[in-house]
């Protein structure tokens, strides 16, 4: 016995030894000095440009391998450089028509794939279809299709594909000598905005040699809404002119790897290999950046107090970034199938009936009766504004001197008196407040305004309930909730992106509000055709008073942050990135 | 004993067949949106929601889409996509399986000798300190979940000392690996190290095995004494 535990025990010490040996801390020296290592909490869905549309996937992609057109100016969300094109279109260059409808780019010379091969206009303009006509459900092609085609699928309710569409694009995007030009549906004002995310450019015949889609109108219903993100071909490997190549997409070992491109048409990238790797836990993620195993971490605002100050870490805080959270009141409930947010389902004190927040006075007191500040110095760390409508601060067409609510329990009180011809405030209320479970933000926000209704009246009563994203999207689809909280991130940097999910009636949080106001919609179809900027502000400017006027949502824009090694060197932010762009970043 | 054999291997196929009604009449109390979560992961993809159901036949009657499922595994062995490691099943399980067995291999030597050790110790020394001790480790490692162990290993042995990290290699070592000049035979990696003669990274892959281990080891140990 006494042996085997002295044998054990010199074992146990050996082994102990050797990896000490191996695995002493280097100081703070630069570990890996020529490569970034990014670790995140979520897998990339799919490689594949035409397919991406999650942040996961556009961060590894989108300008590291694939390149667009035009590119945003430094940390600006509305001006561009060129990319790829040799200029930024514009009416005064004759790169936009003056109807405003027809947009021309030359491409750069001698820009290389990473093949080896040149890139051409048949490059771009095959990009565009495939990306076009990929259109899987839940996909980003909608972004290209409503202003060239003016339709946001291609296919019918019963999920087939319209045939026509194919030509009417073809005919749309012409090319010439060294210039492609795209015509749209009709003015979109946005379209640069969207050049300079969307425009991804993959390589053609490289692509066909791949067996994608040969670029045939008879391929198109081969590439149409592919049943998985492994069907397309460009799913795992890809070949763009980007500072970097796709070296490897390891799903087994969760990591993506770029390597250099020692041929591209600038000079090459400081780094000479970038690693985005996942790891789900906050814990390994946090210990992996302390010590120095990680360059730069995703972190939540609830767990940020666990990175400051770690020796060797940066902690960026107030970065601008195109979020924005709204508080949704649903002025058309489904009250039907015993709804447990509705209670009775009538205004009896134990519920709410289908149309309680169609009254413009019950919204009105919800939004003075909410505490702003308490929300945002408890819930968000300080860190978020109250929006003054669907367009964030920063963005074109955000008006800063919007008159809008403030806590104000008097008004409040004065309105839900108002409201109903005072059996509101007679009769009280009973409804749930929803939030995605997990986030604690929207937990902590849905608490404080159930205490501000609760404090105006002892006969309001609110209920605060966490569910499941699958349930979200069920609750959301039959319009069962009567308020619920959740996000949007901007899909590209324009205040249409904004409007038009907030305020439209066919919007993707408008119509579940059951929310249709004929002069708001016509309004966002105009701010998206006008050309002229003033004019189009002005039309923005509208829309965020009406969204003060008929108040259906209370917006909250969170404020960004970024956690790195401080020998990250180069990086900088935009909000309408996904993720750092590391062309001009380095470590030292 | 051949009976026996024989007669589960006769239930067996009723016995899936009954296990996979049951999972899908189980799947039919949630609402064919919840089943399309697994496609629509963020708000800007909600308006495609009516177009995912239709696609994957989420709202057909549940005979209709369960022959369709049936006929998937057995025409096509298409066991289905995992969202969480963006591969179909099958490759998945193929692709993690190495790394399953290599650690399994590794926890299962010590767990061996120290869980005899220990059991028979504390048979022979009953109610004397060596029994005590052990059976007061064996309670509290059981009532704390494995991840509990996990996490605190990490924190002392790589937050602080820096032993032993997590993943599978450092990032030197994994670049050599994927290089080109390194064969992978098994997907085992401590045994590939050995059999391309590269010490360094069966070494390395040790080190990063060892964080597992120790969990493994200390929760089977103590709870199988």
């Amino acid at each position: 016995m006494n042996w085997t535990r002295s044998a054990l025990a010199l074992l146990v010490l050996t082994l102990a030894l050797t990896l000490v040996g191996t695995g002493i801390a280097q100081g703070q020296a630069t570990r890996n000095p020529d490569t970034l290592v990014l670790v995140r909490f979520g897998d990339p869905e799919t490689l594949d440009p035409a397919y991406s549309y999650d942040t996961a996937s556009s961060e590894i992609i989108l300008w590291h391998v694939y390149e667009t057109l035009i590119f945003f100016n430094g940390g600006s969300t509305g001006q561009f450089v060129p990319m790829l094109a040799t200029q930024v279109p514009s009416v005064r260059n004759g790169g936009i028509s003056m109807d405003g409808k027809t947009y021309t780019f030359r491409l750069r010379s001698g820009v290389k794939f990473h093949d080896g091969s040149t890139m051409t206009v048949e490059d771009v303009k095959y990009s565009l279809l495939r990306f076009m006509f990929m259109d899987r459900d839940g996909g980003p092609s909608w972004i290209l299709l409503s202003p060239i085609l003016g339709v946001e699928g291609t296919r019918d309710d019963k999920g087939a594909l319209d045939a026509a569409l194919f030509n009417k694009a073809n005919q749309a995007i012409k090319t010439s000598g060294d210039t492609i030009s795209i015509t749209l549906e009709s003015p979109y004002a946005p379209f640069l905005s969207i050049m300079a995310q969307w425009s991804m450019v993959v390589n053609r015949k490289w692509a066909i040699a791949q067996d994608d889609w040969n670029g045939t109108p008879l391929g198109v219903a081969k590439l149409n809404n592919p049943a998985k993100p492994e069907d397309t071909k460009l799913f795992s490997q890809g070949n763009g002119t980007g500072p970097f190549k796709l070296a490897q997409w390891d799903r087994q070992g969760r990591q993506a790897i770029l390597e250099r491109n020692t041929t591209y048409w600038r000079a090459p990238a400081k780094l000479a290999r970038v690693v985005y790797r996942v790891v789900e836990d906050f814990g390994p993620r946090r210990l992996m950046i302390q010590q120095g195993d990680a360059d730069i971490v995703s972190v939540n605002r609830t767990e940020q107090s666990q990175v400051e100050g770690v020796q060797g870490v940066r902690v960026i805080d107030d970065l601008p970034q195109l979020v924005m959270t709204g508080i949704y009141m649903n002025l058309k409930i489904d009250t039907s199938g015993g709804n447990p947010d509705v209670g009775s389902g009538r205004l009896d004190g134990n519920g709410v009936p289908a149309d309680f927040f169609a009254d413009v006075n019950v919204r009105r007191g919800v939004a003075y009766a909410f505490d702003y500040n308490t929300t945002i110095r408890d819930c968000n760390r300080g860190k978020a504004i109250v929006g003054r409508g669907a367009i964030p601060a920063g963005m074109f067409g955000y008006n800063p001197n919007q008159r809008w609510f403030t806590t104000d329990r008097a008004r409040a009180e004065a309105a839900f008196r108002e409201a109903r011809g005072g059996q509101v405030w007679a009769n009280g209320f009973k409804f749930s407040v929803a939030f995605n479970s997990g986030n604690t933000t929207r937990q902590c926000t849905a608490q404080v305004l159930k205490s501000n209704l609760e404090a105006l009246n002892p006969k309001f009563k609110v209920d605060v309930r966490g569910v499941t994203w699958a349930q979200y999207l069920s609750l959301y689809r039959q319009s069962k909730l009567p308020m619920w909280i959740i996000g949007w991130a901007a899909d590209y940097p324009d205040a249409d992106n904004f409007v038009t999910p907030f305020q439209h009636s066919k919007g993707t949080y408008g119509s579940a509000q059951g929310y249709t106001n004929a002069e708001v919609d016509k309004l966002i179809v105009d701010a998206r055709n006008e050309t002229d900027a003033a004019k189009r502000r002005a039309i923005y400017f509208k829309l965020s008073e009406i969204a003060f006027n008929d108040i259906t949502t209370i917006y909250l824009q969170p404020v960004g942050f970024q956690v790195m090694r401080s020998w990250v060197r180069g990086w900088y932010n935009n909000p309408a990135f996904f993720g750092p762009y590391v062309y001009p970043m380095s470590k030292s | 004993m051949a009976t026996y054999i024989g007669r589960r291997l006769v239930l067996l196929p009723i016995v899936a067949f009954g296990v996979t009604v049951l999972i899908f009449a189980l799947l039919q109390f949630l609402a064919p949106e919840m089943r399309a979560a697994a496609f629509i992961t963020n708000p800007n993809q909600l308006n495609a929601l009516p177009a995912i159901i239709q696609k994957y036949g989420l709202d057909k009657p549940v005979h209709i889409q369960y022959v369709n499922w049936l006929r998937e595994v057995f025409l096509r062995g298409n066991l289905g996509w995992s969202q969480t490691a963006r591969q179909p099943v099958r490759q998945a399980i193929g692709s993690f399986f190495p790394a399953t067995l290599e650690l399994t291999m590794y926890s299962f030597i010590p767990i061996m000798i120290i869980g005899v050790w220990l059991g028979t110790a504390a048979a022979v020394h009953r109610d004397k300190a060596i029994d005590h001790v052990s059976r007061v480790f064996s309670i509290s490692f059981r009532s704390l979940p494995s991840f509990v162990w996990g996490l605190l290993i990490l924190m002392i042995l790589y937050g602080r000392l820096n032993w032993f990290p997590p993943g599978r290699l450092s990032l030197e070592q994994d670049l050599f690996v994927r290089s080109g000049q390194f064969h992978f035979y098994t997907h085992v990696m401590t045994i590939d190290a050995l059999l391309n003669g590269e010490l360094w990274i069966f070494l390395d892959a040790v080190r990063h095995l060892a964080g597992p281990v120790l969990t493994l080891t200390m929760i089977r140990d103590w709870t199988s004494r």
